[in-house]
């Protein structure tokens, strides 16, 4: 290969390339061959990796791979993200071409839920999510549930089967930090604990098992404890492997639809 | 003191202001109408003369580091240790933008000329935070190359002049009242990678201007021009051409797209006559392979004759760098005792993790330690040049090395105390996966040649402003400040304090000789630039750029 961009350059300029302002609004992505995505991974890592990191898992930019965008709902607005940047952002206009920019909207799809047909069995994976497995004393699918751990209406479109097996058996690995969780005491004694929802050079923020909101001085603490590790258990043992099949067919369902 | 009282009404302005203000000059934020302030440009205009003494002048804040020799330090000491913690908002500047705010005030007898993204000025009332004038300048996105985001770091003034570096590569004079674009010159194109993020250095009757660009392929230099005209008065190549000494450094034709920019603002003595600049990595950044050889100068200090722009010594502290460590940290100026003989030193706490003392009429390495975790380099030998570590290249698969890409420290101003004898820099314990790639320069794209990601979580980081003896680099304390987005400057009074800030969004004031928070306030968004401190009628401010706003205090 002579290089990288010289194959990119002979890829991308190939096909017609599209009006200057861009795909109307709804527009499908008409580059998403595995070639295409191919080709978005390398356009990735020459215009997008220095910020979003190699595996786009962030950096000094956000982490692209869950699926969901702050700036983006759709692929067309993903497009003129990558396209033209954020406006007052540091996301600068960078990938200069529209074939460009749509193969690197096709590769970052590519991270969330890839369209694999899951083996398992999607209602019996329900019944084990709002049954036996106990999931919605912690989590919340179309409004059902409890809102202590993360949402889950749409977690199939953002996650691969991969990760969703991840996060069921070792919940501990890729946790977000939006749910590391922590313990305090005050220096007059009184204990607290709950998901970390602030730390920094002053002050302590939590919410609490009950869903309160505490707020604590560090100054005022003898003793805070982060902790960098999962409040849900991890399923392996717990579930036979056919109900983790089903359970992961239950969760790659969940495309937010219901609410859409 | 040069804000005068004003009797006759000179101003329209200040006449409106000074009828229909209420209450005393003694109330909270007073405004300067009510003691009929003039603001500055109409008492005397800065000389040359007045910004070779800039220290002896602590009212003001004249240039982008303070004065020549870029201490960030100040005499003014009404703010002190018993008293910071009364320290109050006087006043809030909020930007118009987003973007980041990396810009250091210059304030001039109570004027205050600050910048915004992209390329934008604001002259406003020192003491009020009102504006006078504001200065929008137009660019097209389209025709920007920018690695990094819509950066300024603020303008340089001499005379009635201001002097302003854009993001598409221009420079330009502006009148001080009233904003109006005096001269405007194309510094270089900025289709072709170029831009100015900066703010220039005013030596003499020329206004020196850095460049931007590393990450696209760019020829790095430091141009002069001047004043008046704005005609280029010379051009320094921190990349030697053909026939020049250093050539020999770079492999085939690797030198015309070598990058070593020269984005942040240098210092000067005066009687060295000697402009000491910093440089930025080569280019392509992570991948060696495409210019063999030592890469000279970039990631260096040059020291350029002011009136020729002649290079008269140049020191390289990373030798053919694949990490991306720019060298264009800030050049701290100071005369200190090097066994028993005074010595004219040039302090560096560098992106590759080590700090430097140089001999800045030579640039004869004295002593080099490292600062932050490294892990490139089993030290450095008696020219200072790094003993390097085996295998710390950027591969295919990625490669773990300390400092990461961002650094041990970057661009963010340090500051050495003539009270403390210390030298305070930011610096950043972490580590960073390099990836090398293929790359091919094509004009005004990146030229980067791989990228690099962390090597964990940034939360596991450790990030600190760190207290330094200056002549050994040994640390005496250090205060943890947030691991992200933190890229705060430092400022040092004779108050002993030393002001800076933090990526979780606050601003303090710590004991300079024990690194004690006396001080601190939640302003919300991190901060990416450096505070300052001026006073007018007396009263003694403190101001600092925290994101969107720009907040300036001062005691009850």
């Amino acid at each position: 290969m002579r290089s990288i961009r010289a194959a990119l350059l002979a890829a991308i300029f190939a096909p017609a390339v599209l009006a200057v302002a861009g795909p109307a609004a709804g527009a499908q992505n008409p580059f998403t061959s595995p070639e295409d995505i191919q080709l978005g991974r390398q356009l990735y890592e020459l215009d997008c990796a220095n910020c979003h990191g190699g595996d786009a898992r962030g950096g000094r930019g956000p982490d692209l791979t869950r699926g969901t965008f702050r700036h983006a709902t759709n692929d067309e607005q993903l497009f003129q993200v990558v396209r033209f940047g954020i406006p007052g952002t540091e996301m600068p206009r960078r990938v200069r071409t529209d074939p460009r920019a749509w193969r690197v909207v096709a590769y970052l799809r590519s991270l969330g839920s890839d369209g694999e047909i899951p083996p398992g069995d999607p209602q019996r994976g329900r019944e084990i999510f709002f049954g036996s497995g106990t999931c919605s004393t912690c989590h919340v699918v179309d409004g059902q549930g409890t809102m202590q751990g993360p949402d889950l209406t749409t977690i199939g479109y953002q996650r691969s089967l991969d990760h969703l097996r991840t996060s069921l058996l070792e919940p501990d690995s890729e946790l977000d930090p939006r749910w590391w969780g922590a313990q305090v005491e005050t220096l007059d004694g009184a204990q607290a604990s709950g998901y970390l929802l602030g730390n920094d050079l002053h002050t302590v923020r939590l919410l609490d098992i009950e869903g309160n909101l505490l707020s604590f001085p560090k100054a005022s603490l003898a003793r805070f404890e982060p902790e960098k590790t999962s409040r849900m258990p991890s399923f392996d043992g717990m579930l036979s492997p056919e109900d983790i099949d089903n359970m992961i067919a239950y969760l790659a369902s969940l495309r937010g639809e219901a609410t859409q | 003191m040069r804000r005068l009282t004003l009797l006759p009404c000179l101003l329209f302005a200040a006449c409106e202001v000074t009828e229909s203000v209420p209450g005393s000059a003694d109330a909270p934020g007073a405004g300067p109408g009510v003691t009929a302030g003039v603001i500055g440009p109409a008492g005397e205009p800065v000389t040359a003369e007045r910004l070779v003494n800039a220290a002896a002048e602590p009212e003001n804040w004249l240039m982008y580091s303070g004065d020549y020799t870029s201490q960030r330090y100040s005499t003014l000491d009404q703010i002190d240790r018993t008293n910071v913690a009364d320290l109050r908002v006087e006043w809030v500047h909020q930007f118009t933008t987003l973007s980041r705010v990396e810009t250091t005030p210059i304030v001039v007898d109570g004027l205050m000329i600050i910048t915004e993204s992209p390329s934008n000025i604001i002259a406003l009332d020192a003491v009020t935070g009102r504006p006078f004038w504001r200065y929008d300048h137009p660019v097209n996105e389209d025709d920007l190359r920018l690695c990094c985001g819509l950066n300024n770091r603020g303008v340089a003034v001499l005379g009635n002049r201001i002097f302003h570096g854009t993001v598409d590569a221009h420079l330009m004079a502006l009148d001080l009242n009233t904003g109006t674009v005096l001269w405007d010159v194309e510094v270089a194109r900025a289709e072709a990678g170029y831009s100015i993020t900066s703010a220039p250095l005013v030596v003499g009757d020329k206004v020196i201007t850095g460049m931007a660009g590393g990450e696209y392929g760019v020829r790095g230099f430091l141009d002069a021009y001047d004043v008046e005209t704005g005609e280029l008065v010379w051009r320094y190549y921190t990349i030697p051409g053909p026939g020049e000494p250093g050539n020999e450094t770079w492999s085939g034709d690797s030198w015309r797209t070598g990058g070593a920019p020269t984005w942040v603002t240098g210092s000067y003595d005066p009687e060295l006559n000697l402009i000491y600049w910093g440089t930025g990595n080569p280019a392509p950044d992570w991948n060696g392979d495409m210019r063999l050889g030592d890469n000279l100068w970039s990631d260096a200090v040059v020291a350029v004759d002011a009136d020729t722009g002649e290079l008269v010594w140049g020191f390289q502290f990373t030798p053919h760098d694949t990490h991306d460590w720019d060298a264009i940290q800030i050049p701290v100026l100071a005369d200190l005792e090097v066994d028993g003989v005074l010595r004219k030193l040039l302090f560096w706490a560098n992106r590759n993790a080590f700090y430097y003392v140089l001999d800045r009429e030579t640039g004869q390495f004295l002593h080099g330690v490292p600062f932050a975790e490294q892990t490139w380099a089993q030290g450095l030998d008696p020219n200072g040049r790094p003993i390097l570590v085996e295998d710390m290249d950027p591969t295919e698969d990625g490669v773990v090395v300390s400092p990461t890409i961002g650094g041990a420290t970057n661009w963010n101003s340090p500051s050495y105390s003539r009270l403390s004898g210390l030298f305070y820099t930011y610096a950043l314990d972490g580590a960073t996966i390099y990836y090398k790639r293929d790359d091919e320069y094509v004009e005004g794209d990146q030229f980067t040649g791989g990228y690099g990601q962390n090597a964990d979580d940034p939360e596991n980081f450790f990030a600190a402003i760190r207290a330094l003896d200056p002549m050994t680099g040994a640390l005496q304390w250090e205060y943890p400040i947030a691991t992200q987005g933190s890229r705060p400057g430092i400022l040092t009074t004779a108050g002993g304090l030393v002001f800076s800030g933090s990526g979780d969004g606050y601003i303090f004031a710590l004991d300079q000789d024990t690194g004690e928070s006396l001080w601190y306030l939640s302003v919300g968004r991190a901060v990416h630039a450096a505070p300052i401190t001026y006073s007018v009628d007396g009263r003694q401010y403190m101001s600092v750029a925290a994101s969107g706003s720009l907040f300036t205090f001062a005691l009850p």
